[in-house]
């Protein structure tokens, strides 16, 4: 018989190490049945819960409350239903439950109505580390001033804080609220470090029996998490360190609530938590720590791939602005302000080589028929590698994809062509959200990326084909782009769509995120006209010119053909760029704007490589209709 | 009514690499006249033209046709090249690869916004007049060079310009092919009468083609004239270099009388030379001056005739046997010079008689 100890050191291996049940069984010296029974457990084994976390008797008026903020949305602002207004009508329907029970799912219902909260991209992991401590406050339920326990929960970076009020301190206590964290967060984090806890709360917590210590390795091998405990002795030592329990006291129980039981108390508290988080978007000096918080989450997507200099770039900021207690703020800004600079002089070294534009003729009057280099006996051997590059770099790994997403899982040990299945596909289209993601990345890939080469173009065309005066300041900006990680691009617009006056009605569009992305890839895209703008010789503008075409004219019969196949390609480029992308969005999108990337990633985060194939092969088969599809309609022809 | 292409004061600076490109440039191309800006690479010939074509801004200076002022520094009048109506042909042709020969020539008239029997007509005509109307579905690339320069050339005289301006139209065509362009295109230009600025470096390009040469050096005009005069009396020693005379000897201005002077050399000996009427050197006793004559005009005397007037000594610094005749490296007290002669010569030393109609007197 094995202990709920094993089971969690195989579902660590598994889900988090991401170890194959081959390995893990190799490594550990468990049978493969028992690896996968620990892997099916759906509930961890010490801990049932007890009673529903939702009141039953509100369940079967959910319906009804729904369709009721629904009504209340098209009201004018002042008549909308207040959650006690909701309450009483649903009282008048039938419904028994306490008003608090309205309450809570009001406001959880009104959350998921609204644009969704800027802070925090709920559906997505929530990062590595949070803290939780226990501890006391004072409240008055039923008119009874009485001590409560207090369960919080921190996310260490963004400091987004959930608390939650029992009557006693028991273990189901400290499951339930992790619990109810969890779901507030929307996410599971990876380490979970108990702070100065006092011994006896560390006791309950571990548990003296047995029984209880077992329990909590279930709970955590269920969830996935890692926890690690500080010696109460350690405890506030750090200077300036608020302790959690402290600022809950002050900022969630003063003045002292009040409510008729712990649900509604809760309630409050939620409610109370959420302005909290509201607040530390609007600023508090904590800004840059929202942007640190992004990048706390987007280490986790390392396994979708991102170009490489941006990761390396916010784990590099991740690690001075994060680790450690304190966030070194000032130093993140400080790499901010470096990074500008660095780009900016790289930009101007650029300029200084690219300044010799001639240099770079390589389309000129004079033409030339292209001609195929003959390889003489090289010409197996290149063959040979060409070959070997595309079974290996591109073949293997697309094909493997496309297999996973046909199966309900991969394994080493089944023939994956018995057991091939559409089921992937089907949960993405059956899901009108994830649907929408697709219909919404196509569109951003067709419309936003041909307004993005244009835009791209006309800004090389200014750059290098026009007697404008700050023509060398337009080259600068048009790579700026790069020097920021798509994340805060997209806070950046964020931002201003918040801000701006006229723009907000754009936030929650797709019309936001094509913007942002163009925006992102404007350096892409310029680079990839710019090679070819400089290598057209201007003696054919020049030429228009004097055959009596004006600027403009020269531009578009002569110029705008000639870069033709250039465009095409940045268009696709751009296209495929869009498809792809994730990071700018994970800020702006909105319930009807996500795109691909977005669902991906949480669908990645659901668990389960396949579903997340099934969308890469989707995602696939798009970038390849594009791509002939460009070229088709576009009638690129580089040679007759 | 006339319509000559009149260039004042033209004067280029270009602010990037701060340096003068031309400097105060004045040339007069009288109608229907074909005129070679010549010079070494880099003295300002393209700045020259491309200013006529409106593609550089001069930093100062006019250009008009006739009464048709197109740039006027002192008026800030500067035509942007599409209202200059003009014909240019580039170096690299400039033909625009992603259209056929007939649509390129046809551009200019379809911009002009002509009825397309009128284009059709026209373009015809032009091709016709270059000698590939069968080729005006090709598209650039699928002709050779010297079609494409032809093509480059109907292009430019399509919406008929007055002017015609030409930026070394030949030099990316084989040698064999370039003699024969030389002649094609110079009948060309006479057949449409059009006044015409042509650049190049070659100066044997210059002397078989053009009414005038305007020989340039370092941003400066250095003499505009026609060809025999540029040949026979180069303005200055830069000139005389340019056009291949590598004799020179330098001396001191004794005696002068009406059209006839002295000039002294270091050693004595003295030399009759001639004062054309055109030129109007500084002419004056006791200055210094130099004289260059073509290696081919001086005769080799054997020795005993050094009586004769215009007659200097000369020590043979080396000799060269070039199969059928000799050359020699020889120095005067004015300066070396070298020399070719069927006659082997012994000795030290050798006499040679400088005609005085061939001495040419350069400026200071
Ligand atoms: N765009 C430019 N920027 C700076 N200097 C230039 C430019 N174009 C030409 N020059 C300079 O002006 C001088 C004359 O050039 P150009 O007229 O092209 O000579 P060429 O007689 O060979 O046609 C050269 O010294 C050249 O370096
Ligand atoms: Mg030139």
């Amino acid at each position: 018989m094995k202990t709920v100890e094993d089971y969690e050191k195989i579902r660590k291996a598994y889900y988090v190490e991401r170890l194959s049940i081959r390995a893990i069984s190799r490594q550990m010296r468990y049978s493969r049945k028992l690896i996968r029974q620990a892997l099916e457990d759906a509930e961890p084994k010490g801990y049932q819960q007890k009673g529903a976390r939702q009141a039953p008797v509100l369940g079967s008026y959910h319906a009804r409350i729904e369709e009721l903020l629904e009504d209340s949305e098209k009201m004018p602002r002042k008549q909308r239903y207040t959650a006690h207004k909701i309450y009483q009508l649903v009282q008048a329907e039938g419904y028994r439950g306490c008003e608090s029970n309205v309450h809570t799912y009001v406001s959880q219902k009104r959350r998921a109505r609204k644009p969704r909260s800027a802070y925090l991209p709920l559906e997505f992991d929530i990062g590595q580390d949070a803290q939780v401590d226990w501890g006391e406050a004072q409240a008055e339920i039923n008119g009874m001033r009485q001590a409560v326990q207090m369960f919080v929960m921190r996310l260490n970076y963004s400091k987004a804080r959930f608390v939650v009020a029992f009557p006693f301190q028991k273990q189901e206590a400290f499951f339930e609220g992790h619990i109810q964290a969890f779901h507030f967060f929307g996410g599971v984090p990876r380490r979970i470090t108990y702070d100065n806890l006092k011994t006896a709360v560390f006791r309950i917590l571990e548990g003296h029996h047995r029984q209880e210590q077992r329990a909590f390795s279930a709970f955590r091998s269920h969830y996935l998490f890692e926890s690690h405990y500080c010696t109460p002795a350690q405890g506030h030592e750090k200077g300036g360190v608020e302790s959690d329990v402290g600022y809950a006291q002050r900022n969630f129980f003063a003045p002292i609530p009040k409510a008729k039981d712990f649900a509604e108390l809760n309630a409050v508290l939620h409610q109370v938590c959420l302005n909290d988080m509201q607040r530390s978007v609007r600023g508090e000096n904590r800004t840059v720590a929202a942007l640190v918080s992004s990048f706390e989450l987007l280490s986790i997507p390392l396994v979708l791939g991102n170009s490489v200099g941006i990761d390396t770039m916010a784990t590099y900021l991740y690690t001075i602005g994060v680790v450690g207690v304190n966030k070194d703020q000032g130093a993140v800004a400080a790499v901010a302000v470096l990074i500008v600079l660095l780009v900016t002089g790289l930009v101007y070294l650029q300029t200084k080589l690219v300044s010799l534009e001639r240099r770079f003729v390589t389309v000129g009057g004079k033409a030339t028929r292209p001609k195929a280099i003959d390889l003489g006996v090289w010409k197996g051997i290149v063959s040979f590698f060409v070959g070997l590059y595309v079974v290996l770099g591109i073949i293997l790994p697309l094909g493997c994809i496309v297999l996973t997403s046909f199966v309900p899982f991969l394994s080493p040990f089944m023939n994956p062509l018995k057991m091939l299945t559409l089921k992937n596909y089907q949960g993405i289209f059956n899901s009108p959200a994830y649907f929408q993601s697709i219909v919404n990345s196509i569109n951003i890939s067709i419309f936003a990326a041909g307004i993005g080469i244009v835009f791209m173009a006309v800004a090389a065309l200014i750059a290098y084909r026009s007697a404008f005066k700050y023509r060398n300041a337009v080259k600068y900006m048009a790579l700026y782009p790069r020097a920021f990680p798509g994340i805060i691009v997209g806070i950046g617009f964020l931002w201003a769509f918040l801000l701006v006056p006229g723009l907000g009605s754009l936030r929650n569009t797709i019309i936001a995120i094509s913007i942002a992305f163009i925006m992102r890839y404007l350096p892409l895209g310029f680079s990839a006209v710019s090679p070819a703008v400089l290598q057209v010789s201007d003696e054919l503008d020049r030429a228009g010119r004097v055959a009596g075409a004006t600027w403009l004219g020269t531009i578009r019969h002569i110029l705008l053909p000639i870069l033709k196949p250039a465009l095409v390609s940045g268009y696709i480029l751009l296209a495929i760029s869009f498809l792809k992308e994730y990071s700018t969005a994970l800020f702006l999108v909105a319930e009807g704007s996500r795109v691909i990337g977005t669902t991906m990633l949480e669908l990645w985060k659901q668990g389960g490589a396949e579903p997340v194939a099934a969308l890469s092969t989707i995602q696939m088969a798009i970038t390849a209709v594009l791509i002939i599809g460009a070229r088709k309609l576009m009638g690129v022809k580089l040679h007759e | 009514m006339n319509n000559d292409l009149i260039i004042q004061g033209l004067t280029k600076k270009f602010v990037t690499s701060n340096s003068v490109a031309i400097e105060d440039v004045n040339i007069t191309v009288e109608e229907g006249q074909f005129t070679t800006l010549l010079g070494p690479s880099g003295c300002g010939k393209s700045t020259t033209l491309n200013c006529v074509a409106g593609l550089e801004q001069p930093t100062a200076g006019s250009i008009r046709v006739g009464d048709f002022v197109m740039t006027d520094t002192a008026r800030d009048l500067i035509l942007p090249p599409e209202q200059r109506h003009l014909g240019m042909v580039f170096q690299s042709y400039a033909l625009w690869p992603h259209m056929k020969v007939f649509d390129n020539v046809a551009f200019a008239l379809k911009l002009q916004k002509r009825p397309s029997d009128e284009i059709k007509q026209r373009v015809q005509e032009s091709l016709v007049l270059v000698g590939l109307e069968e080729l005006a579905d090709r598209y650039p690339f699928q002709l050779s060079g010297g079609q494409q320069q032809r093509v480059a050339l109907a292009r430019a005289v399509v919406s008929r310009p007055k002017v015609l301006l030409l930026d070394e139209p030949l030099s990316n065509l084989d040698a064999k092919i370039r003699e024969s362009a030389r002649i094609w295109l110079r009948g060309l230009q006479k057949q449409l009468g059009i006044t015409t600025v042509y650049v190049t470096h070659d100066q044997s390009e210059a002397f078989a083609m053009s009414d005038m040469i305007a020989v340039m050096s370092m941003g400066k005009l250095q003499q505009y004239a026609p060809p025999e005069e540029i040949y026979e009396r180069p303005a200055n020693r830069f000139v005389a270099e340019f056009i291949g005379v590598t004799s020179f000897i330098t001396g001191t201005i004794q005696k002068v009388e009406g059209k006839r002077g002295t000039l002294k050399l270091a050693s004595g000996e003295l030399l009759t030379i001639r004062k054309e009427s055109k030129s109007d050197h500084a002419w004056k006793e006791g200055e210094t001056a130099a004289i260059a004559i073509r290696s081919e005009r001086v005769e080799v005397l054997t020795e005993g005739a050094a009586e004769r007037e215009n007659t200097v000594k000369a020590n043979i610094a080396s000799r060269t046997y070039l199969g059928s005749k000799w050359q020699y490296t020889v120095e005067t007290s004015g300066g070396s010079l070298r020399l070719e002669s069927t006659d082997a010569i012994q000795g030290d030393s050798l006499f040679m008689y400088l005609p005085p109609d061939s001495i040419i007197l350069l400026a200071g």
